[in-house]
């Protein structure tokens, strides 16, 4: 009989390895003009279509409300995913020849918690598609918002988005149940004593997990959307701005650079805290890029919106025209960042 | 009798109804309160398929229309011999050499005859060739995207009617020239027609991947070779072609070339002509003719001359053709589904000569011969005369067959179909025609297994069958059922130019090889762009090249600057889209040709030759999206001097 539940067991844990064979999620949009649907696949490794070019055609489609599009190489998940799973699957299987029963629940509980959180991250990305919308989209529906569900149907506009697990999915979840099986029916009678320790391993490998694993990026500003973390005025000249991510992943945003100084200089943070600080070049509206690999002009014909007259632009080479153009004073991010409090203030038509 | 309880007399009541009940839906509609109404039987739901893909000839149009049947519904119109500006055909740069011939640009045809590529004597589904009569052609039409993939040019024929016919396996159609002409064309009298008007009739050779080529001519005397069709079966191996004015009369034909009882209905042993060619028994004619081709890759047609011909003359390549006796002007020659009958439709007889192939193989073999004449055996005609079918209608034109032992023969004078058996040659039913029948066409009715479930009539008068709409009216093709006994008509259906003739396939042999889209990775033409990023314009002397893509909902590029007065700009677009039914259209102000019709992955070439000075529009004519109307863009034209550098832009 415990042979069998062992192998049980190790189906359950080998049967996650089919995500590198089926996908794992299936999203699929229907509208009158599409009667077949244009199906998206969600692998571990990769998003697909139905056809080679579904992937264009849905982010076509997208364009129209201003969604961004989706390009897999961007989505930093689908190249550590086939770690997770594969290191899952390992795991299982060192826990089968290792033969201490807590340890399945163990497993069980740890890839819960991973698929928990991946659904999780899963509703970020979709939140993120769905909201994170360009403010010159052709067509913009008031309140309206792109979301598809995580699971289940919902209407988008003229699209029907079903949202359901695919094959590799299922068997994930099949995995997982089988595993639990094992370890149930073999210990109906001590359930409570082995729960305690499966609990305590499963603690101490997700928070060695964490630790490795947790990704800190910058996101691009929203106009009209973000707030100033200073200064508390919401964030709408596409041509100012700035962020600040902590080493943690916390991410701060910001209506001006000087905000962001100050901001950082209230806050004392040593530099190891921090993990980026981007400002929105005037040459390259919408868009973050490293402070420190921007250079900085104050000029009186350039009003920043926090009154410090402050303009960022992306390289050295375009400086030389901003400053024939507007003419004022040079700064790089180490120098600015010292003297901001010694500036002399400037106003508008009096150099 | 002993009284039934009321509760069993229900019970029989409610048993017998349900078996009613069940007798209908088992029927379909073939009989009981529906069966009697025609319009159900041709009712396709809407959102719903055809059962049968048809392709109408488009007569003196140049082109096909394919219609759905039973519906009726018009499906595509394919351009082929003509010019079409809706899809940019014959005006755009791709497709232009397909109309070359060696009289040079041709943009117009008269097609008869389409008829469907075959594998072992079934319709198979590949492509459908039609004969252009006017300049001798033969055209192939590619049955996954139905556009017109190749047109090749045959030479000394003048007027290409008995066309294109297939053989079998589709290892030849042929090409017989309805005008006898001077062999070779040269400038003599017409009233010599006796001594130097001859016939051909062309076998062209199709090759696995569909290229055509013209393999032999047979050169015959100087009659008008009507219609033909290939032996099947038992007769594969044979081509029979029927003629007219075998008076060899060069006026007023319509009295004197109606004065002999018979013409003759020329029979080909076109596997001897194989052996002859094998053994170099073929003179080769200097010529000058067309092969035009469309590249799937390149996705451009291209021309090239043929500068020579083979001709086999029957006196020097004895048991290639004989004459088979036919009264009278014979029109159609058909052929049964087993190969046995060889139908003669005498077009000026009351009755109807039907044809042995056995006793035709038995007449040769005992040398039965009425004459010969220029190295021709003539059979004497009751050697091969299989059967009459006798005072059958007036004026009978053309027969197809149903695969279960009947023959339906078109008759024109008499305006009407008439049912016959192929065995005993008894007439079973007739049905009026609305009016003046030519062809008849039954799905796959001309090859080994037709499906017999419909004929479609078409008919070359209209008068009062539709809303009139002036002088000019449609021309009216007609179905009929004939699943039963009787020929029931269940539809008028008015169609484009001339329905000369048309052929029928189950949609199940075309419907799921249909293309949806080009694939974008594949496209070779030379001037293809396949990024945004490529879009660019380069100007060689007069000569400016603008690359352009075209996406939901904007050209790559818009705002184009730096034409001048004088130039040649060719606009090279693609369409970048990767899905199905999404076409960009491409119109430029003033152009003296057309818009392009572009489909997802294609490239297509506009030129434009700007006349003065402005800035001119330029828009998508396809309504491809929800901004299709923003789709649009500038054209610059400075003067012919001027220093305008090129310039192009998007979003700037």
């Amino acid at each position: 009989m415990r042979r069998k539940y062992n192998f049980i067991f190790l189906i359950g844990v080998l049967l996650p390895l089919l995500l590198f064979v089926f996908p794992l999620w299936k999203i699929t949009l229907t509208a009158p003009q599409y009667p077949d649907g244009i199906a998206m696949y969600i692998w571990i490794n990769q998003i697909t279509g139905d056809t080679e070019s579904t992937l264009q055609n849905i982010n076509i489609l997208n364009h129209y409300v201003g969604m961004k599009n989706i390009e897999p190489d961007s989505i930093p998940e689908l190249k550590y995913f086939p770690w997770v799973v594969g290191a899952m699957s390992f795991l299982g299987v060192a826990f089968f020849f290792l033969r201490k029963k807590p340890l399945y629940l163990t497993w069980v509980i740890i890839l819960v918690v991973l698929g928990g959180l991946g659904i999780y991250d899963f509703y970020l990305w979709e939140y993120d598609y769905g909201h994170n919308l360009d403010p010159k989209a052709p067509i913009k529906v008031p309140g309206m918002a792109y979301q598809p569900p995580v699971i289940g149907s919902k209407m988008l506009l003229n699209f029907r988005a079903d949202s359901w697990p695919a094959l590799g999915g299922i068997f994930l979840g099949i995995g997982i149940l089988l595993a639990f099986m094992a370890f149930y029916l073999e210990h109906k009678k001590d359930l409570k004593a082995l729960a305690k320790q499966a609990g305590k391993a499963v603690a101490a490998i997700l928070l060695l997990a964490f630790t490795a694993s947790c990704s800190v990026e910058p996101r691009p500003l929203v106009f009209g959307t973000d707030h100033c973390e200073h200064c508390k005025m919401k964030v709408v000249q596409p041509q100012y701005g700035a962020e600040l991510v902590t080493s943690t992943g916390k991410i701060f945003t910001f209506d001006a650079i000087e905000c962001l100084i100050q901001f950082k200089q209230e806050k004392e943070w040593a530099a190891e805290e921090i993990a980026f600080e981007m400002v929105v070049p005037f040459d390259l509206p919408g868009q973050l890029r490293a402070a420190a690999d921007c250079s900085y002009i104050r000029s009186s014909l350039l009003p920043s919106p926090m009154g410090m007259y402050l303009t960022a632009v992306s390289s050295g080479d375009k400086i030389g025209k901003v400053v024939a153009n507007y003419d004022g004073e040079i700064h790089d991010w180490t120098g600015l960042q010292k003297n901001i409090n010694l500036l002399p203030p400037l106003n508008a038509g009096n150099p | 009798m002993k009284k039934l309880p009321l509760i069993n007399r229900l019970f029989a009541l409610v048993v017998l109804l349900g078996v009613t009940a069940s007798c209908n839906n088992n029927n379909g509609g073939q009989q009981g309160a529906l069966g009697s109404d025609a319009a159900s039987q041709v009712y396709v739901k809407p959102g719903e398929h055809d059962e049968f893909y048809a392709f109408m000839s488009g007569g003196f149009s140049g082109q096909i229309s394919v219609y759905g049947l039973p519906s009726g519904r018009m499906l595509r119109v394919i351009p082929v011999f003509s010019q079409d500006p809706e899809k940019g055909y014959g005006y755009n740069e791709e497709t232009k050499p397909m109309l070359e011939t060696s009289f040079g640009f041709v943009p117009w045809d008269d097609a008869h005859h389409p008829e469907l590529s075959q594998t072992d004597g079934v319709p198979d589904g590949r492509w459908i060739f039609i004969n252009g009569n006017n300049t001798p052609r033969i055209a192939r039409v590619d049955l996954t995207t139905f556009e017109t993939v190749e047109i090749i040019e045959i030479p000394n024929s003048g007027g290409n009617h008995s066309s294109p016919f297939t053989t079998e396996n589709t290892e030849y159609i042929v090409a017989g020239t309805r005008f006898s002409v001077p062999f070779p064309q040269k400038d003599v009298a017409i009233d010599t027609y006796k001594e130097n008007f001859k016939g051909t009739l062309s076998f062209v050779k199709v090759e696995e991947d569909g290229a055509m080529d013209v393999a032999f001519q047979v050169l015959l005397p100087g009659y008008d070779y009507d219609l033909a069709h290939a032996g099947k079966g038992k007769s594969h191996g044979w081509m029979f072609f029927t003629s007219y004015n075998t008076e060899e009369e060069h006026t007023l034909l319509e009295v004197n070339a109606s004065q002999r009882d018979k013409d003759y209905i020329a029979a080909i042993n076109w596997k001897k002509a194989e052996e002859y060619m094998a053994q170099g028994k073929f003179k080769e004619m200097p010529a000058s003719y067309m092969r035009n081709y469309y590249d799937e890759k390149k996705q451009t047609a291209f021309s090239e001359e043929r500068k020579s011909v083979k001709v086999l003359i029957p006196s020097e390549c004895p048991g290639l053709v004989y004459f088979l006796p036919t009264p009278k002007s014979p029109h159609g020659v058909d052929v049964d589904p087993s190969g046995e009958y060889i139908v003669g439709n005498g077009k000026l007889s009351s009755d109807m000569s039907i044809h042995s192939f056995d006793k035709m193989i038995k007449a040769i073999e005992g040398e039965k011969f009425e004459t010969i004449i220029d190295g021709i055996p003539v059979l004497q005609y009751e050697e091969v005369l299989g059967g009459i079918v006798a005072q059958a209608g007036l004026g009978p034109l053309h027969t197809e067959f149903d695969g279960k032992g009947n023959a339906y023969t078109s008759f024109f004078i008499s305006s009407e179909i008439v049912k016959w058996n192929l065995e005993t040659k008894e007439v079973l039913d007739r049905a009026p025609s609305y009016y003046s029948i030519g062809h008849l066409m039954i799905p796959g009715g001309d090859s080994k297994k037709p499906w017999g479930k419909y004929v479609v009539a078409l008919n070359k008068i209209t008068k009062d069958r539709y809303l009139p709409t002036g002088p000019e009216l449609t021309h009216s093709a007609q179905l009929y059922d004939i699943s039963g006994e009787k020929m029931k008509l269940l539809l008028d259906f008015p169609t484009i130019g001339e329905p000369h003739y048309a052929q029928a396939i189950h949609a199940d042999l075309v419907k799921p090889k249909s293309l949806k889209y080009y694939s974008l990775a594949e496209n070779e033409h030379e001037h293809v762009m396949k990024s945004p990023t490529e879009s660019r314009m380069v100007r060689e002397g007069n000569i400016v090249r603008v690359y352009m893509g075209a996406i939901r909902s904007h050209f790559t590029v818009d705002n184009l600057e730096g034409f001048k007065v004088g130039d040649k700009v060719y606009f090279h677009i693609t369409n970048l889209e990767q899905d199905w039914d999404v076409p960009h259209g491409f119109s430029i102000m003033g152009a003296n040709n057309a818009e392009l019709l572009i489909m997802p992955g294609q490239t297509e070439t506009l030129l434009w030759e700007p006349q003065r000075e402005g800035v001119y529009p330029f828009y998508c004519t396809d309504f491809c999206s929800a901004l299709h109307q923003e789709m649009q863009g500038y054209a610059r034209v400075s003067a012919r001097d001027a220093s305008t550098e090129l310039k192009w832009s998007l979003d700037e």
